[in-house]
């Protein structure tokens, strides 16, 4: 006999994210043993690996789409498109708190400060806590309709910050690097630091579908039981209980 | 001279793994929690058609 418990994980923990959760640790394990480390920055400069793909997908690609979704909410008001932005803004949300924590545990060794509020780091700041901000909205409202109205204006408008965040290196003096793989012309790394990269650029990416996907099906499953709820008839008071006196 | 911040990039790691693994764990416990309101949801709704 099957255990529930058992059962109701796999739901969650499917083969996409299996494969996802493999191929992770695959990169892990590449990038600590099989990369050479930076001559200049030490061992330090291999949160790179995490650090960066973590930092596009969060930013571009999970915010892009809380946008998007947003938007198009706003348009055909299908609730699905406010299911789609909900389920990426979360896990934005988890991919920008790694950004968060590892940017500074790489500034120190090599800037030799934790944090400083330069335009990049207290915009990337200001942006996770929109969208935290955004997330706490959505457990705040009851209403299906008002919730997923509000919350799309504001994933809209807080996905805003997304371009500035992206040229603040440009456009201001700030101790946060350029570009050196996503820019014009040849990436600045050697080869075997480049397949590393690639490697977690793809798994982080593949990370992300599969909790992306494992979060729609529970936002899913969870509307449909606030359906159900609204639906269910009020339960009838007692009349033969004791009188009040 | 390559400097010594190993402490720096395993915490890095490990930091990742606690976020990223603790989101994983998160999204099973709200599963299993939604399991169990969809199972008590369900006896309701048994119960009503049989007291019918």
């Amino acid at each position: 006999m099957t255990n529930p418990a058992t059962t109701e994980d796999r739901r969650t923990i499917d083969w996409l994210l299996t494969v996802a959760v493999i191929a992770v640790a695959a990169t892990f394990i590449r990038a600590i043993f099989f990369t050479p480390a930076e001559a200049r920055q030490g061992l330090a400069q291999k949160i790179f690996y995490i650090h960066a793909p973590s930092a596009f997908i969060g930013l571009y690609v999970a915010f892009g789409i809380v946008a998007l979704a947003g938007a198009l909410y706003l348009w055909l008001r299908d609730e699905r498109l406010d299911r789609i932005a909900a389920s990426s803004a979360e896990v934005g949300v988890i991919y920008m708190t790694v950004v968060l924590i590892t940017g500074p545990m790489w500034g120190k060794p090599i800037w030799g400060t934790w944090w400083t509020w330069d335009a990049r780091l207290t915009l990337t700041l200001f942006l996770w806590f929109v969208f935290l901000g955004y997330l706490i909205l959505r457990g705040a409202i009851e209403d299906h309709a008002t919730r997923a109205r509000y919350s799309a204006v504001l994933g809209v408008l807080g996905a805003l910050l997304v371009p500035f965040i992206h040229l603040s290196v440009y456009l201001f003096r700030t101790l946060h690097p350029m570009p050196i793989v996503l820019k014009p012309g040849h990436p600045s790394l050697p080869n075997s630091m480049l397949a590393t990269f690639a490697m977690s650029f793809v798994s982080f990416a593949l990370l992300f579908v599969a909790l992306l996907r494992a979060r729609y099906r529970l936002a899913e499953r969870m509307d449909a039981l606030e359906a159900e709820e609204e639906l269910e008839p009020a339960p009838v008071p007692n009349l033969r209980a004791e009188p009040i006196r | 001279m390559m400097p010594d911040n190993a402490v720096f990039f395993h915490a890095a790691y490990a930091a990742a793994i606690v976020v990223y693994g603790g989101y994983v764990v998160s999204l099973v416990v709200r599963s299993r929690r939604t399991h169990a309101r969809e199972r008590k949801q369900l006896q309701r709704g048994l119960a009503r058609e049989i007291n019918r």
